[in-house]
């Protein structure tokens, strides 16, 4: 026995660290190395452990425990890597540690804790739903795994046999299963139940890693070669309604790049506008409380709107998003163009002049927030006519102090005051671009007439670029000093970024202030979750031009939209399913929050009352039907009606009172079986005789088989035993009596001096 | 079967006792530790595991219940036990429970007697299945002569994960004692012992003895060990050999008076009680019908095969007061003269002979 549970423990803790392992490698956050040393060297400790192979050296190990310790904590403090990702990877290289060698009780105790520090470590890391696989798995092993352990501990075990071992296994297993269910029950009432406080004590002590991703806070013009499309997903978009999402040009913006050097396009001047919605708690501590906040952005002036433009808004003008943002290398807060409010649970939103939105807090981390963008543009005539009335009222910054074109339609935003309209009007002022800059000026007079309103300008320059460029990722060549340049003149090709800077470059020297915006471009819907899908290959930069009071979004890129319709394949319908569930997973378990627990609690409130109301309602009807059936109707002669509410006890009570019976008999202890549960004693005594060889006959009465086994020694030995367990027999069996309580312990005594006794005994007693 | 009511309160307050394991200590801080990160961190996942770890300290104490819950033990002591020579006890573990095993249980267990060292009883059973039993022989050494009375067993179980330990402590009730005869020791004997070839004289009576009487037919009631193979091959019916009854030979041990005994110091007075035993023994052993008079004893000579064990038992629970009067001392006096000298023999006088 000893040597079969040993090794049982064995090779679950080998099971309970290969768990945890798997539950930290599906993070997909762990380096190469380490994911590598884990996948190979972990089968082959094993395979050498079972065979016995591993030697154990205390001082090697130890050396290099420290050795990785040592190096964790210079990447962590001189390479200034991911905590989390740093203690990850340490604990994977501690645990293959302790794999690598002979293992003593003390060493598997050891790796049952290390296991279950890498399952938090996975915890703090893990992105999707297959964290629930592993986290289910490990509670499984964990529960067998310590289970064996309690049992093969300590000096003195019993011996078991085969049949014993068999049950024994088979009874850890029941208890893994029950440890299981109420590990996950409790798991997921904490989850469900424990108020989301995020007090925030330490926050920013331990932050995860964060993904790169396209979205760039600046634009850098530069022929880098091919650019790879990276497919991992930035954020989650669920839109509504559906009419506003048809006029929505899928655009989800995140910065707006002012100042141009000629290679470079970046934020421009200007103090951010901070709203600040959180109070500290206690001055000492820092606490903060984080709830959600309504943080409006932008207020447009609908009277305005509509007289100038002749916008009629409503419910549909404005599309309402739900954006789940994973772990960025951004500070961003993305929303569809001209977003009127924002809602998170953030304690303070800074926006730029360039209505840029960014997160004050100290980490990139996911998060979910709403916003609400305006979607309606106005038509293309009125917006003409409107650009096209602005320009007389514009002044050029060398003709003197400008007067604000117009009404500004968005009085929430500063009107672009003198800065900010000549920072959107400036061009590069270096006399190595001159040329070149000449050059676009006169390809830009080319393009636009010079009587053209400003929009009109912006569309045909938008046009032109569309038709006459191509889209490329891969950009060769050498650099140039003057990339927009080189676009438009000699390569002719590129990506959104040249398109984007080539256009504002063009409009600024119409005199068309115009900034590059970037963001991403979404056209992925996931039919499954119906919301769309960004990835971080879907960045994109576009152009913003100042006309009528407002800015105006241009994309002059070309754009290879997917092919519409058409079946997804089975692999590619599959895909989507995963998605769907990770989707799932990020909203409604990582998202999991104060307000999902609101809901949650007010979803439960309103199903019980309407519960509640319609059993009231019930017995209302039956009330009433009763009053009814009392009511006295003296203009006719009625049969006499029984009252409906005495029916029902009575016939409640004919029906259940056989189970009423039942179960008071159970409550109090009453068998129905009395005979075959009192003399259940004999049959155990036959059947302990019969293991001594000393089986009753067929036909032989209880009187006789105790006559006959009294002749031989051992029921000489025991004679007056034996008699008392015959006599007890014929009186519960046939005379009906109950044995004492006295008897019944004399009883089980002599079951166990039959079963036990080799002849000597002289007493015996029981609790 | 308990009653109803005795069920009730048992339901109501079970007598349990539950104290931290070291892990189970660190096990219960790091839980703590985790759901004040999962706070701070709004990690859901931390929420998770805080739960798990939530799960796992209650799965730990409903199934250690139930592994307790329907424990009874008994003990099968052994028929005799000397003072300083090792026994055995079995303690018999039943699982009266129909369903749940009961995993990974340490019972112990506590013999006390007044003024004696106390000796402890452990033992470890893995598994014993419902509605089974499992056993576990414990060997013991009394220190000293006397009765020792059994406590209650407590069992404790650590299992399933080794957080807490878990005890309950059934009633003693009757458990039981454990009389410890005094200790045997080979003596010198300054006076007679038996010469050799000087058995009991036969009597020509059947009986028990080692002379040949006769062969004769079996009868219902004859010992089968008698029965004679080769006469009963010879006339083809049950033949048993029949032996001669000898004469008994008769000895009367006495202790005298008990203040002689109280005199005694300590060590001399167990010394003296050890002669006693073995000599009595001794006696037994060499055939004689052994009687034994002593302050509240008398036992006349007689060959009975308890005749031993009441002697050692009286001898295990002897304690000598001072001042204390046996009114019968006079007819324990006209009794002891019924018997011959040559019969009677003073333990005290042998004993101290014999240092």
């Amino acid at each position: 026995m000893e040597g079969l549970a040993v090794k049982a423990l064995l090779y679950s803790v080998w099971a309970l660290s290969g768990v945890s392992l798997a539950g930290l490698l599906l993070t997909r956050e762990m380096g190469a190395p380490a994911a590598a040393c884990a996948l190979t060297l972990f089968p082959l400790f094993l395979y050498f452990d079972s065979r016995g192979r591993l030697v154990k050296i205390p001082r090697l190990e130890n050396g290099l425990i420290l050795l990785f310790f040592a190096g964790s904590l210079a990447r962590f403090f001189y390479l200034k890597e991911s905590f989390l990702v740093v203690v990850a990877e340490f604990l994977i290289l501690f645990l293959l540690l302790k794999c690598a060698f002979k293992k003593d009780r003390k060493d598997l105790f050891q790796m049952i804790v290390l296991s279950f520090f890498v399952l938090l470590s996975a915890s703090t890391l893990a992105l999707d739903f297959t964290f629930l696989f592993g986290f289910a798995a490990y509670i499984l092993a964990a529960t067998w795994t310590l289970s064996l352990y309690t049992i093969t501990d300590g000096p003195g075990r019993q011996e078991l046999g085969p049949a014993e071992e068999k049950a024994l296994f088979r009874h850890l297993r029941r208890v893994s299963w029950m440890s299981l269910s109420l590990a996950l029950g409790f798991a997921l009432g904490i989850f469900i139940f424990f108020p989301r406080l995020s007090l925030a004590v330490f926050q920013g002590a331990v932050l995860g890693p964060a993904r790169r991703t396209g979205f760039t806070e600046k634009v850098t013009l530069e022929k880098s070669g091919e650019i790879f499309r990276d497919p991992s997903v930035v954020m989650r978009v669920e839109v509504r309604p559906a009419e506003a999402a048809e006029k929505w040009g899928g655009k989800i913006r995140g910065r707006a790049l002012s100042r141009f050097d000629g290679r470079e396009w970046s934020a421009g001047g200007g103090e951010p506008r901070r709203i600040v919605k959180d109070a500290y708690r206690s001055r000492v501590l820092k606490t903060q409380k984080i709830v959600r906040y309504n943080y409006r952005v932008l207020e447009p002036d609908l009277a305005a709107l509509k007289s100038e433009l002749g916008m009629e808004l409503s419910s549909g003008s404005y599309l309402r998003q739900k954006i789940y943002l994973e772990s960025l290398d951004s500070k961003a807060i993305f929303a569809a163009p001209w977003a009127v409010s924002v809602t998170a649970a953030l304690p303070r939103l800074d926006i730029s002049p360039g209505l840029a939105l960014s997160r004050a807090d100290l980490s990139g981390e996911r998060t979910a927030y709403e916003a609400l963008s305006l979607v309606e543009r106005p038509a293309e005539s009125r917006l003409a006519r409107k650009s096209r009335q602005d320009v007389a009222e514009l002044r050029f910054l060398d003709r003197g102090p400008r007067k604000a074109a117009s009404r500004p339609l968005f009085p929430s935003v500063m009107p672009l005051d003198e800065p900010e309209t000549a920072e959107n009007l400036e061009i590069p002022d270096d006399p190595a671009l001159d040329q070149g800059m000449r050059r676009i000026r006169d390809l830009a007079g080319s393009i636009a007439a010079r009587e053209d309103d400003p929009y009109s300008k912006a569309k045909k320059i938008e046009r032109y670029l569309q038709v006459n460029y191509s889209y490329t990722l891969d950009i060769k060549g050498m650099e140039s000093r003057n990339p927009v340049e080189d676009f438009l003149f000699s390569s002719r090709e590129g990506h959104c970024e040249y398109f984007a800077s080539a256009m504002a470059l063009m409009l600024r020297m119409e005199g068309v202030p115009a900034r590059v915006a970037t963001g991403f471009i979404v056209d992925e819907k996931n039919p499954a979750g119906d919301y769309y899908v960004v990835r971080s290959q879907d960045a994109h930069a576009w152009v913003e031009a100042y006309m009528g009071g407002m800015w105006l979004e241009f994309d002059p890129t070309p754009r290879a939209r997917r092919a519409a319709g058409g079946k997804p394949s089975f692999l590619g319908t599959v895909k989507q399913r995963i998605e769907y569930l990770n989707f799932l997973w990020n909203a409604h378990v990582l998202g999991y929050d104060m307000d999902s627990q609101r809901n949650f609690a007010g979803s439960v409130r309103r199903g019980s009352s309407r519960l509640s109301s319609n059993i009231d309602g019930k017995v209302m009807r039956l009330k009433l039907g009763a009053l009814r059936a009392f009511r006295p109707e003296p203009s006719r002669i009625q049969a006499p009606k029984i009252p409906v509410l005495l029916i029902l006890p009575v016939l409640a009570l004919i029906v259940f009172r056989k189970y009423l019976k039942q179960f008071i008999r159970y409550i109090t202890g009453v068998y129905n079986n009395r005979a075959e549960k009192t003399t259940n004693f004999y049959k155990e005594f036959l059947k302990i005789m019969a293991g001594k060889g000393m089986a009753i006959k067929s036909g032989e009465t209880p009187k006789e088989f105790a006559a006959r086994i009294a002749c031989m020694d051992f029921g000489r030995a025991a004679g007056d035993t034996l008699n008392f367990l015959t006599d007890s027999f014929y009186r519960t069996r046939y005379a009906g009596e109950n044995l004492t309580e006295g008897e019944k312990r004399m009883v089980i005594s002599a079951l166990i001096l039959f079963k036990e006794t080799s002849g000597k005994i002289i007493n015996i007693h029981l609790k | 079967m308990r009653t109803f009511r005795e069920r009730l309160r048992r339901l109501l307050k079970p007598p349990r006792t539950l104290r931290f394991t070291r892990f189970g200590a660190a096990f219960t801080f790091m839980t703590v530790g985790m759901g004040l990160a999962a706070m701070n961190t709004g990690n859901n996942l931390v929420y998770l595991v805080f739960g798990m770890m939530l799960g796992f300290i209650t799965a730990s104490g409903v199934v250690s219940e139930l592994c307790l819950r329907n424990l009874e033990a008994g003990w099968l002591l052994p028929a005799e036990s000397f003072a300083g020579a090792p026994a055995v006890a079995r303690l018999v573990v039943r699982n009266g429970g129909r369903k749940t095993p009961s995993l990974g249980i340490r019972a112990s267990a506590r013999a006390e007697g007044k003024g004696l060292p106390g000796m402890s009883f452990e033992a470890r059973f893995i598994l014993i299945p419902a509605g089974s039993s499992s056993r576990a022989d414990l060997e013991f050494v009394p220190k000293r002569r006397g009765e020792y009375a059994l406590r209650g067993v407590r069992f404790e179980t650590e299992f399933p994960f080794g957080f807490f330990v878990k005890g309950v402590e059934l009633e003693p009730g009757d458990a039981g004692t454990i009389l410890a005869y005094p200790a045997l020791r080979p003596i010198r004997e300054p006076r007679r012992s038996p010469a050799a070839g000087d058995k009991g004289k036969p009597r020509h009576l059947a009986g028990q003895g080692d002379s040949f009487r006769e062969i004769r037919d079996f009868f219902h009631g004859d010992n089968p060990r008698h029965i004679s193979w080769k006469s009963t091959a010879r006339f083809s019916k049950l033949m048993v050999r029949e032996t001669e009854r000898e004469a008994e030979r008769r000895t009367l041990l006495v202790m005298g008076r008990e203040e002689d005994w109280s005199g005694l110091p300590t060590d001399e007075l167990e010394e003296a009680v050890s002669f006693a035993a073995s000599l009595f023994r001794k006696r037994m052993g060499e055939g004689y019908a052994a009687g034994f008079f002593g302050p509240g004893i008398r036992l006349e000579p007689s060959r009975a095969p308890d005749q031993a064990a009441r002697v050692l038992a009286y001898l295990a629970r002897f304690e000598p007061r001072n001042g204390r009067e046996d009114p019968d001392d006079e007819s324990a006096l006209v009794e002891i003269g019924r018997h011959s000298r040559e019969e009677t023999e003073d333990i005290l006088e042998q004993w101290r002979a014999s240092r």
